[in-house]
């Protein structure tokens, strides 16, 4: 099963090197130069997760997660900043990002990471979901014993 | 795109799953048809809104999760109109309620497709859905048209009010500086609505009724002048316990006749009133509206 990630990022050099490498390990990539080209996107594409950058023109990053946390509560939302600020990393938790990564991504495995783990939250609730049928059948079973 | 979709339709999407969220979202539907109904039979009835929303609140985060990214965005547009007939700031007019009811049945119908299998939406039918979401979208947004179609008649039945009330200048001159107000908060609209609705039609309000009032001051104060004699009675019938006065014939005739030319305006005042509700861009205005033309009612009741 393919995640499907978009990554955000207003820096062309760094959405192609991300775009490379997670293809690369086998996902689904989009790429978006901005927030509002992310957010179009998202309303054309069924996506998993989503890795931006927070300072960006236009709509930044934070005001991104917190659109998808509005519009798309399943994706799941990674940020990176290479302006590191304590409002920033407060910002990201505070509207529920998955981590917040710092730049320059010297080591993408850091990045990697973040990305399988928050693969592994949606697999687990799939997991979940597939389980309800099989639990289904059993309450009906109580219910009637 | 749509291959891409597909793609992972057969790749991630398990059709169980799939299916159980088409059913769980069918049954949604179902029960908001029958709340939409109810609300269409009696629009102060706004019990069901909340589950209304809730229904389309979840359809339209659900279905994204699964990649239906047209159901969510029809969903999204149902919700923001039920978002602002919750918060009171729309009500359940035909066109709304139409356009919610043509909503229900896309969805339904969109659902059904992708239990078919088949794509969210017939390729021919995306024209209909795009002007539905429009329609949608544009039911949100106070229609400058409306209100601009709407000030004429207002302004004209102000009109004949100022005329017909000619012959009493207090009463005539409140009512033209309503109509003044009116004036300014016409083009006003267009450019900041909420402030200039509140603040305006409010204060032509307390100054229409205080004036009204000060003419009957007035009035007393200057007995048989050639003033009506409608505010003279007022006074006459609030003092009867205490006094008595002598009124020639004719001017109790005179103040019948205007007492029948206040129904009129007040007629009038209820249409007007009507009209505003009706077109229900102007919330603020129509409830203080409301407000004047009750206390304008119960003043000439009194008499």
């Amino acid at each position: 099963m393919k995640s499907r990630i978009l990554i955000v990022d207003d820096e062309a050099e760094i959405r192609d090197l991300l775009h490379r490498h997670f293809r690369y390990l086998g996902y689904d990539v989009d790429t978006a130069s901005g927030g509002q080209d992310a957010l179009a996107m998202l309303a054309q594409t069924r996506t998993d997760i989503v890795v931006s950058d927070i300072n960006m023109p236009g709509m930044d990053g934070v005001a991104l997660l917190e659109a998808v946390r509005q519009d798309y509560p399943m994706i799941r939302v990674v940020m990176m900043t290479g302006y590191v600020s304590q409002e920033n990393i407060l910002a990201c938790m505070r509207k529920g990002a998955e981590t917040c990564i710092f730049k320059p991504l010297e080591d993408l495995a850091i990045l990697e990471r973040a990305v399988f783990n928050a693969e592994k939250v949606t697999k687990h609730w799939w997991r979940i979901l597939s389980e309800l049928r099989s639990a289904k059948p059993d309450v009906e079973v109580v219910s009637q014993a | 795109m749509n291959e891409d979709v597909s793609d992972q339709d057969s790749e991630l999407l398990d059709p169980e799953i799939v299916g159980a969220f088409l059913d769980e979202s069918d049954e949604a539907l179902e029960a908001v048809d029958s709340h939409l109904i109810a609300l269409e039979a009696n629009p102060d009835e706004h019990e069901g809104l909340h589950s209304v929303f809730r229904a389309f609140h979840s359809i339209k985060g659900n279905s994204a999760f699964f990649g239906f990214m047209k159901v969510k965005l029809l969903a999204h547009r149902l919700e923001d109109v039920l978002a602002l007939m919750r918060d009171g700031k729309l009500a359940a007019t035909k066109p709304v309620m139409n356009g919610l009811l043509a909503g229900v049945d896309q969805l339904k119908a969109m659902l059904a497709r992708i239990r078919e299998q088949e794509s969210e939406c017939a390729a021919d039918a995306e024209a209909k859905l795009a002007e539905l979401t429009e329609t949608l979208t544009s039911l949100c947004v106070p229609d400058e048209q409306q209100t601009a179609d709407l000030w004429p008649g207002v302004l004209k039945q102000f009109d004949e009010l100022i005329s017909v009330l000619a012959n009493d200048a207090d009463l005539g001159e409140a009512i033209t500086r309503l109509h003044g107000d009116l004036l300014r908060l016409a083009p006003a609209k267009h450019t900041a609505p909420t402030e200039a609705v509140e603040l305006n039609p409010a204060e032509a309000a307390k100054e229409k009724l205080p004036a009204d009032r000060q003419s009957s001051v007035a009035d007393q104060a200057a007995t048989g002048s050639s003033q009506p004699a409608a505010p003279t009675q007022k006074q006459a019938a609030g003092d009867a316990a205490h006094r008595t006065m002598r009124v020639e014939e004719k001017k109790i005739d005179e103040f019948l006749d205007y007492v029948g030319e206040l129904i009129m305006v007040r007629e009038m005042f209820a249409n007007v009133g009507k009209t505003l509700r009706a077109e229900n861009t102007l919330t603020h205005v129509s409830a203080e509206y409301q407000r004047a033309l009750e206390a304008f009612t119960s003043l000439s009741l009194d008499l």
